[in-house]
């Protein structure tokens, strides 16, 4: 690679790396969310990356925080046909979504 | 005339897969696209388990120090294995006019066939960086080619960035005077969303060309990128041009001295332009 290209991957990766950093990724649930929703961390944990699996692919997926209980409920409902959810992913997913969300 | 017969069947060619498109389009539809917002640089998304997806390619490259013309066309399946591997089929021609002075050449041929793995690392919106790996055979009446990229990218808000380190070796000319041409290139985009379904950002790629390891050219490009969604159906389209390359430079005895910043038509076009068209099935 020339020596431009690999200033210009040097400073990409660079760039990428700090926007990372700074911008964030979806929660990972904890401890204290799965004691106030009485479910297992295990089953939250599933459900962030069923939800991740599942949706990613087609839109970048919303924090938990933008919406209700309620209102994820009713979008759930919207999505889960359009997304062929089998019944077990949207059962995870809504329990991970509605454990974190807006209150 | 023979430009207008190489460039009608690449139209023709386009055409059947936009038929095929548009005949799918009249079917049922689900959600599960894995739309593209680059046309060179590729993301680390991949379709959901069990979704199938359609894709038509057109790339157009023009202009180099003789008239030059070619499009390079694919028809690419895509099929989810698992939430996180994909892999597709591609057919693919191409159609090249080229020439100096009052003749022209005109050809138009089956470009071979190819394979495409794809395994998602990590999510670029859910985790702190989007990964993937990649992997492509084609096998051409006349070459082999074997691709592999590492795929890094991120989103923020409105905002997606993309990296591909991509190496290529291409295997010319099979028989008992095969030639290596390996390839090292080097994808960098950004865009930038104005509604969740229209995206307009930059495409910056350096391509860099080796044959037996010695440097031919290192070509940069930079352009726009717009892409759009609309219900099971996507489209993608950039237009790159050529701002120059890194070129060996020659002493009056013929030997490699150093390199130099140029423009380079002899073995790369002005402009890069693609086109792709996808619909979930």
């Amino acid at each position: 690679m020339s020596a431009p290209g690999r200033l210009a991957l040097g400073a990409a990766a660079l760039a990428l790396a700090a926007l990372g950093a700074c911008a964030g990724s979806l929660p990972s649930p904890t401890t204290a969310d799965a004691t106030r929703a009485g479910v297992s961390l295990e089953r939250l944990t599933a459900g962030r990356g069923r939800y991740v699996a599942k949706c990613s692919s087609c839109h970048a997926p919303f924090a938990p925080t933008e919406r209700t209980a309620d209102e994820w409920h009713r979008a759930l409902d919207d999505m889960a046909d359009e997304a062929h959810l089998a019944a077990s992913d949207r059962e995870l997913i809504g329990l991970y979504l509605r454990s974190l969300a807006r209150r | 005339m023979n430009i207008t017969k190489a460039l009608r069947r690449a139209l023709s060619t386009a055409c059947s897969g936009a038929a095929l498109l548009g005949a799918a389009l009249l079917g049922p539809a689900s959600a599960s696209a894995n739309e593209r917002h680059f046309t060179y640089t590729y993301e680390s998304a991949a379709l959901p388990e069990d979704a199938l997806e359609l894709e038509l390619w057109t790339t157009s490259r023009i202009g180099r120090e003789e008239r030059y013309i070619r499009f390079d066309n694919r028809l690419e399946l895509e099929i989810g294995l698992s939430d996180r591997l994909l892999t597709a089929f591609y057919v693919n021609t191409e159609a090249k006019v080229s020439g100096t002075g009052d003749e022209t050449e005109t050809e138009y041929a089956f470009a071979g066939v190819s394979s495409e793995w794809k395994y998602k690392l990590s999510d670029a919106s859910a985790d702190a960086l989007g990964s993937a790996l990649y992997g492509e055979v084609t096998f051409g009446p006349e070459e082999l080619e074997l691709e592999a990229k590492v795929i890094l990218d991120k989103r923020a808000g409105d905002v997606l960035l993309a990296l591909n380190a991509v190496g290529e070796l291409e295997v010319k000319d099979l028989g008992d005077a095969n030639e290596l041409e390996p390839i090292v290139e080097v994808d960098l985009a950004a865009t930038y969303f104005i509604t969740p379904a229209v995206s307009l950002g930059l495409e910056l790629r350096n391509h860099t060309a080796l044959p037996e390891g010695e440097l031919e050219h290192s070509a940069f490009y930079l352009g726009p990128t717009a892409a759009w969604r609309m219900g099971p159906a996507w489209g993608a389209l950039s237009v790159l041009g050529q701002i120059g390359a890194v070129l060996p430079k020659e002493n009056e005895a013929g030997d490699r001295e150093g390199v130099h910043f140029a423009r380079d038509l002899a073995h790369a076009e002005a402009v890069n332009a693609r086109f792709l068209l996808g619909l979930s099935l």
